[in-house]
């Protein structure tokens, strides 16, 4: 069973190298050096910020509530975290989906590919997709207070995403992501 | 005359003498324009510009939203029961009032985004309601006593 899994994500692996390949083919006639840095300047989206996750899913608040309130009020309180998180996820997985497809645009106009980190971001981009679905089901399963390493993971993984796909474009896009937070902050 | 100086100056002689966060974010969210979403303060574009006032009071905002909204319950709540005991002397008529007018969604400066709006009006909403229960039936005389007028 593992074996066949293994051998479905290589067979898609291989797919996916394939396909950009061949894209990157029909467009070599058209080959512009600064084509990476200008479909990378639509990916100013940011990621939901992972500390408003963690005060979401903060257990010390459930236990707060739990303590000063009415059961009412806590499956109330549950209610809207559980809403609130789902809303977080959604946000981070629409916004990695939207940073894979101009990171594959922009691949495909880039004639230095670098063929070990796109295989990085690709299992990083199925590593992603797979703990998303998990944590989803998790979520209606288990309740948003008890998969809050799920989503510290979920976390991890699309911030790492970034991180790759900025050195293979080669823009700071962590840079242009962080300046609304900053200047929310400031 | 920097926006630095108008913050530190709004800080030092506005929002220093508001009692907490909920205060202040009210007293800034007043400051802006209903129609136009500008802000505005005299005392304030008079020493400064008027440019460099509206931009304080909106980091100002911005700034003071940001910490309410990474409060824990527990914080929030105490600066919700800080803001009612110091402007409101009928706590279940301000209880009722917030309930159903929900004026603290108003007070949300312009540039937040949506998941923090959420959270901030959801953690009102339950901190509300954890008042409602306080009021209604004191725990212990710490609470009655910050909770009477």
């Amino acid at each position: 069973m593992t074996q066949a899994l293994f051998s479905v994500a290589i067979g898609l692996l291989l797919l996916w190298l394939l396909f950009i390949w061949i894209s990157r083919g029909r467009s070599a006639g058209s080959v512009a050096t600064h084509a990476p840095a200008e479909g990378a300047k639509f990916l100013s989206h940011d990621l939901p910020p992972a500390e408003l996750i963690e005060r979401i899913l903060d257990p010390r608040d459930l236990d707060f509530v739990d303590k000063e309130s009415t059961g009412e009020t806590v499956r109330l309180f549950e209610r809207e975290r559980r809403a609130l998180a789902l809303v977080w996820l959604r946000q981070t997985r629409r916004q990695v989906g939207e940073l894979m497809s101009r990171h594959v645009a922009a691949v495909r106009q880039n004639r230095n590919l670098r063929p070990g980190l796109e295989i990085q971001l690709a299992l990083h981009y199925a590593t992603f997709l797979l703990g998303y679905r998990l944590t989803l089901a998790l979520f209606y399963i288990q309740g948003p207070f008890q998969v809050r390493a799920f989503v510290n993971y979920v976390t991890s993984i699309s911030t790492q995403l970034y991180g790759i796909s900025e050195q293979l474009l080669g823009t700071p896009l962590s840079a242009e992501s962080d300046a609304p937070s900053r200047s929310a902050a400031s | 005359m920097t926006v630095e100086a108008a913050i530190s100056d709004l800080k030092r002689h506005t929002l220093a003498r508001l009692p907490g966060d909920v205060a202040k974010l009210i007293y800034l969210a007043g400051t802006r324009d209903y129609n136009t979403g500008k802000y505005y303060h005299e005392g304030l574009a008079r020493i400064f510009t008027e440019k460099i006032a509206e931009q304080a009071l909106q980091e100002c905002h911005n700034e003071v939203f940001q910490d309410l909204t990474r409060a824990s319950m527990e914080e929030l709540l105490q600066q919700v029961e800080l803001y009612v005991h110091s402007g409101c002397p009928e706590t279940g008529q301000f209880i009722e009032f917030w309930d159903k007018i929900e004026p603290y969604r108003v007070a949300i400066p312009l540039a937040s985004d949506a998941i923090s709006m959420q959270l901030f009006n959801s953690n009102v909403k339950i901190a509300l309601a954890i008042l409602r229960r306080r009021v209604s039936s004191p725990r212990n005389d710490s609470q009655a006593a910050l909770l009477r007028p």
